[in-house]
């Protein structure tokens, strides 16, 4: 094979969703065989949706790929899985009940009357040229999670997998499966195969990777071999990092401090599980006074998703205190699943966290002139635009669908408002919008944000806190000098 | 005196158990693919009145049971069409399709009421195999054929959806029908599949109520048979062998509310099968192994969609 063909390129690909985002605006990406191809960027910088695209489950608007040099469609996963691409998502594709060789055999094509025969050794054998140890007979229930994505790994391989893609492969590891999970790349890169690795962790890409390609916002603004990044060199690292966080601008917004002493949430030494009874909240401490914002920044899965959930009474805590004086608003990151209730109307919705207030029920009955008043008063004062109050919440756009939640929410002139990716998804009409009344929300009460992208902490937040795997550190202002810092301490370093 | 009892009532229960083991069967093909059918009274009643109009018309039994099945797994497609294509509320469309089936055979059976069927399956001893002790008195001596065939296809189905690539389709499809639709796997056919396996064989049962366990029909003949196939489904952990255990014990309830009627009240020996319908989960959820195990498939009653974005 000739070394300098790619094993897969990608030409052009641009994808628009629906809601207007474009996720990937003409990528191109040369991707060799024997070859670690790390793909690095921030959330929502467009890496997991481009490899949706290559393997088959979105389609891209315009672009087009070639297998070592000649054009091909990918229509469908199995298409995909045809060209010999196969992708090992971040949340497993796997059957809990089933045995592994159950999960490995389906839609394989194997003998009707004993499918299990050959494939058991057939998982021994690949076992043991890439070491992934496997038992074929044990049950995927019973298996910890770096088993289980050796058993996705034995399962892509079956399938005769020459470029194989792994989304965030590590960020549910340990360090040990992580460095055993290294070495199985490695071996699969000897044999030809190209391994795309998608990431946001810089330290375990220098570390593993032959080329690095960073996507910002749908756009690659770097694609060069990692030999050219000298590990040892200060500040090589740091270069990488800011070209996939950027330096953002930061929108000016204007943010005249509100002095207060209250504190109106106290957090001490808070740890909590996650739904596999990991910690990832690891003692975190910090307090929210009125008339701050405090900015809670931090790449997806280092524990702030927990911490929310214990902060907004859904999750148990492991340890520590929380003190919350007051009500709480909560404007949550779901906002169709947990934001609003997608079948009531938009009255319905906006009186949905104090429907039993007496202003709007008389016992079990709705008062339902004044509710209609108030509909109307909200939807006009935050612009939520709909043919009417009594359309379905489904009908909004994101954007309304947010202002609607947030208009509920600040009504309510809660002590303690927590704001989990307010705008995530919107166009910037929006974000300006759901950013002012954040800021005028100050006056009377504290806010907690919760975000992933740095940009939007800085330009609200009073106080940072940077989330980086359960811990937490807090920088006080002025930002301007820690710009650089916040952003790395975001990627670990 | 009271070990031909035991005797006795084991051996009936077999009789009287078979069409609740095929009905049985059937649902747990449907339920193991993901689809709930609840249906099964409805088809079940549908085969009873085809089976027997069938076989008073044909003379043959076997015709009889052949087209009720036959409708009651036309019936199920119906069900199927409605939760695979068109994606509705599979407990509404169930509950409408037992309703049709007892509202339909109602209209048409009126004249075909208390008409005696002078055809029926005969009853036979297996030769040697009826002299083993106990065993032979109980499962080899005067049974129907279609106490064999139920027990044949218990193991026929155990061993499709424990042992063959096709089982662990249908069992994925099941569970978790996106992963297998990933893989390349045809959600809808394997679901319309199941769908008419559990509609053919309610069918069955049905058809054997009408032509050997009362051969007549009467409206309303299944009297909510329907209901503990079910439970049955639940209590035997969507395990054809299990089923087995399950159908047989319901059969000797059948049999021995008959049997002690010269001194025990009727009426409390009819509730006996659905007064234990009632009391067999309570004892199986006390059981906490039992209740570990006890997991019905990941994806039992939702319809399935390929999300595109």
């Amino acid at each position: 094979m000739n070394r300098n063909v790619p094993l897969i390129s990608v030409r052009g690909v641009t994808k628009t969703f629906s809601g207007g985002l474009r996720a990937n605006d003409g990528i191109d990406i040369d991707i060799r065989g024997g070859e670690i191809h790390a793909i690095l960027g921030e959330n929502g910088a467009g890496k997991t949706t481009l490899m949706n695209i290559l393997s088959g489950i979105y389609h891209a608007d315009s672009g087009e790929f070639l297998l070592r040099g000649s054009p091909i469609h990918i229509r469908s996963p199995k298409e995909s899985i045809g060209h010999g691409i196969v992708m090992v998502h971040q949340h497993f594709r796997l059957i809990p009940p089933h045995t592994v060789a159950e999960n490995i055999v389906l839609g394989l094509g194997t003998s009707f009357f004993s499918p299990l025969k050959g494939i058991e050794r057939l998982i021994r054998d690949f076992s043991e040229r890439y070491n992934l140890e496997v038992n074929p007979r044990a049950r995927i229930c019973d298996l910890s999670v770096g088993e289980q994505q050796r058993v996705e790994i034995v399962k892509a391989l079956i399938r005769g997998a020459t470029i194989l893609i792994l989304d965030e492969p590590t960020s549910v590891l340990t360090p040990q499966e992580i460095r055993e999970l290294f070495d199985i790349l490695k071996t699969m890169k000897k044999e030809g195969k190209a391994v795309i690795f998608i990431t946001h962790k810089l330290e375990e890409v220098l570390q593993v990777a032959d080329h690095i390609t960073i996507l910002r916002k749908g756009r690659v603004t770097a694609s060069i071999p990692a030999s050219s990044v000298d590990r040892e060199k200060r500040g090589a690292k740091e270069e990488l990092a800011k070209k996939m966080v950027g330096r953002e601008v930061i929108l000016t917004v204007k943010k005249p401090p509100v002095p207060s002493e209250d504190v109106v949430l106290e957090v001490s030494d808070l740890r909590i599980l996650d739904d596999r009874g990991r910690q990832t909240v690891k003692g975190i401490s910090f307090d929210v006074r009125k008339g701050e914002v405090f900015g809670i920044v931090g790449v997806a899965g280092n524990g702030q998703g927990q911490l929310v959930e214990a902060l907004a009474g859904l999750r148990p805590l492991l340890g520590g205190t929380v003190n919350i004086r007051g009500d709480v608003g909560y404007i949550p990151e779901d906002r169709m699943g947990m934001g609003s209730v997608q079948g009531l109307t938009i009255a319905e919705n906006s009186i949905l966290t104090q429907y039993r207030n007496s202003c709007f029920a008389h016992g079990f009955l709705f008062d339902l002139p004044s509710i209609r008043d108030y509909a109307g008063a909200l939807m006009t004062k935050f612009s939520v635009i709909a043919p009417s109050m009594h359309v379905p919440a489904k009908q909004l756009s994101g954007g309304n669908l947010q202002r609607l939640i947030l208009a509920r929410e600040l009504s309510r002139n809660t002590k303690l408002l927590i704001a989990e990716q307010p705008t995530h998804g919107l166009d910037v009409g929006s974000i300006e919008y759901v950013w002012r009344f954040l800021l005028e929300q100050r006056k009377n009460a504290g806010i907690l944000l919760v975000s992933g992208d740095l940009g939007e902490v800085f330009a609200l937040s009073d106080r940072i806190g940077v989330i980086f795997q359960g811990k937490l550190t807090i920088f006080e202002q002025p930002f301007v000098e820690k710009e650089e810092e916040i952003g790395l301490r975001m990627t670990g370093l | 005196m009271w070990q031909l009892w035991v005797v006795e009532t084991l051996r009936r229960a077999l009789a009287y158990g078979t069409p609740l083991l095929l009905g049985t069967l059937g649902e747990i093909y449907t339920e193991r693919s993901g689809i709930l059918n609840l249906g099964v009274e409805g088809m079940m009643i549908l085969g009873a009145f085809v089976g027997f109009i069938t076989t008073f018309v044909t003379k043959n039994p076997w015709l009889g049971f052949l087209f009720g099945a036959l409708v009651g797994g036309a019936a199920s497609l119906i069900h199927g069409f409605l939760s695979i294509n068109l994606r509705v509320t599979q407990v509404v469309s169930g509950l409408a399709l037992t309703l049709f089936g007892l509202g339909l055979t109602g209209v048409l059976g009126r004249g075909w009421e208390g008409q005696p069927l002078k055809v029926s399956l005969s009853e036979f001893s297996v030769p040697f195999l009826n002299r083993i002790p106990i065993l032979g008195d109980i499962v080899f001596t005067e049974q129907n054929m279609l106490v064999y065939i139920g027990l044949g296809l218990a193991l026929l189905l155990w061993w499709l959806l424990f042992k063959t690539s096709w089982g662990i389709t249908v069992r994925s499809v099941g569970e978790d029908p996106a992963t297998a639709d990933a893989l390349g796997i045809n959600v809808s056919l394997v679901r319309y599949g199941c769908t008419f396996i559990g509609g053919f064989l309610a069918g069955l049962g049905g058809a054997y109520l009408s032509i050997v366990y009362r051969p007549s029909w009467t409206q309303g003949m299944t009297a909510g048979m329907g209901w503990i196939v079910i439970a049955l489904t639940i209590f035997s952990l969507w395990h054809p062998l299990i089923a087995v255990g399950g159908a047989y014990i319901f059969g000797s309830l059948f049999y021995l509310s008959f049997r002690l009627q010269p001194w025990v009240s009727p009426e409390l020996l009819t509730i006996m099968p659905y007064l234990f319908t009632i009391l067999a989960p309570i004892l199986l959820n006390a059981n906490r192994k039992l209740r570990r195990r006890m997991g019905a498939p990941g994806a039992l009653g939702l319809p399935y969609s390929r999300e595109e974005e």
